[in-house]
């Protein structure tokens, strides 16, 4: 091989392509290092969710529902973004959402939730009702189905009967009405906890079991979150109470919580 | 599937005054197929002194040999019984000695002091970092679901009979939700007379 523009013996081996062999080995070490194996190189691309932690918790009642949520918001798990960040929206006199997870989606869906909402108020004149809302909210959800909002939800109001209504969801729009339900990072904390105390799971059948008033929900809800507070690091700061009680407007409240 | 949830099973230890209880399911699994319903996963090591081992049941059972004649040449050589304390440092040890290949169990000490009747609980992860709270400890596939409900049922200084219906109440609701445990559960209340055993009936699935 010679070359010509150097002015170097062209008889010779070219003292140069050593040289451009060494650069070209380095930028290709460079871009694709031996170490990083295709799992770490798949691991490193972007991804398009992120969580903010936190939790929520839903209680149904005869004739209330009582929802609560922690009010920080985290990056990584150990930053905290903000300690009043909220996780749950009141869509109208009869529904509140709750929602956990990717607070971009969480956001996105309260928003089309209360389009839909509003479109549904301007056609028939009157507020949607917790139960349609809820078959809504599913079909919003598995409309996503392959690219889904990445949110725990958990809507919760007062029904057209009057009686208090709780629907748990799945990230993809399972739905499932239930008495009461938790979701977010402190969720496998809360919930046998209310197993427990709501549900009587572990009394035998002929113990004497409390009626759930709204009293002992609201104590229970404070319980739940001050211990899972004590054990979960992105749950804290505050407790947003939310108590939506038939013929009564809603009301709202703020507790304080551990905030370290 | 991690390796430490391939057989499932939760063990639970509380501490109250002058007694300890150590709580286990009686699940054995294979992941989502159940082998067999009468595994315990809680083992007498001294007269008041119990380990727990969680996690995966081969290597808890060759820790458990292992545990089992450290003891016994500890006994031997200082002709007394072996405090749970020292039990719990011991285990640590071995978890370490394993620190680049460990047994994938994470070990868990409840017990008496045999002089003072102090209580003990501790826990460690596979390569054995002690914690020793002084309330509860919880370690396997339901921990997690304990954590929070042994949160809001401990109280301090409890009596054995309060101590037993915690433990039980807390070890009834993990067994409700974590599907890798389960078919009852053993409660041992540790008090400084005696050692009361009692298996309780749980969700049966």
């Amino acid at each position: 091989m010679a070359c010509s523009f150097t002015g170097i013996a062209k008889n010779g081996p070219n003292p140069y392509s050593e040289m451009f062999a060494f650069k070209a080995a380095m930028k290709a070490a460079e871009a694709e290092p031996v170490w990083r194996t295709s799992r770490i190189i798949e691991r490193q691309r972007w991804n398009p969710y992120s969580f903010e932690g936190g939790s929520t918790c839903a209680i149904a009642g005869e004739n209330f529902a009582i929802l609560a949520s922690d009010t920080r918001l985290t990056q990584n798990d150990i930053n905290i973004l903000t300690r009043d960040g909220e996780k749950m929206h009141i869509l109208n006199d009869s529904i509140v959402l709750a929602t956990t997870g990717f607070y971009g989606d969480v956001l996105q869906l309260k928003k089309v939730l209360q389009s839909r909402l509003h479109k549904y108020r301007f056609d028939y004149r009157s507020d949607m009702s917790v139960d349609l809302c809820a078959e809504l909210l599913s079909r919003n959800l598995y409309y996503r189905r392959f690219f889904p909002y990445y949110t725990g939800a958990v809507l919760a109001g007062i029904d057209e009967h009057g009686k208090g209504a709780v629907f748990s969801y799945d990230p993809i729009g399972c739905i499932e009405r239930i008495a009461y339900s938790a979701s977010g990072n402190a969720e496998p904390m809360i919930i046998p906890f209310l197993d427990c105390q709501i549900g009587h799971v572990t009394l035998s059948d002929e113990a004497e079991k409390p009626p759930l008033t709204l009293e002992r929900a609201t104590s229970l809800m404070k319980d739940a979150f001050r211990s899972a507070a004590e054990r979960e690091i992105t749950t804290g700061d505050k407790i947003h109470l939310i108590i939506a009680e038939a013929g009564k407007p809603i009301v709202q409240k703020f507790l304080p919580l551990r905030e370290d | 599937m991690s390796i430490m949830s391939y057989n499932g099973g939760t063990v639970l230890a509380m501490a109250g005054e002058e007694c300890v209880c150590i709580a286990t399911d009686l699940r054995f699994g294979e992941q989502m197929t159940t082998v067999a319903t009468d595994k315990k996963k809680v083992h007498k090591v001294s007269d008041k002194v119990y380990v727990g081992l969680a996690g995966f049941s081969s290597d808890a059972r060759t820790m458990l040999e292992k545990i089992m004649f450290r003891k016994n040449l500890y006994e031997l050589r200082e002709s007394r019984k072996i405090r749970p304390k020292v039990l719990g440092e011991m285990i640590s040890n071995l978890c370490y000695q394993h620190r680049f290949g460990s047994y994938f169990t994470e070990p868990l000490v409840a017990g008496l002091d045999p002089d003072t009747h102090k209580p003990y609980i501790c826990a460690m992860d596979t390569i054995g970092c002690i914690a020793s709270p002084r309330d509860f400890v919880a370690v396997g596939t339901g921990q997690e679901y304990l954590l929070g409900v042994c949160e809001s049922y401990w109280r301090e200084n409890m009596k054995a009979d309060e101590l037993f219906e915690a433990t039980a109440q807390s070890m009834l609701s993990c067994l409700e939700r974590d599907a890798a445990s389960g078919w009852g559960a053993v409660v041992y209340t540790i008090t400084k007379d005696k050692v009361n055993v009692s298996t309780i009936k749980a969700r049966m699935d």
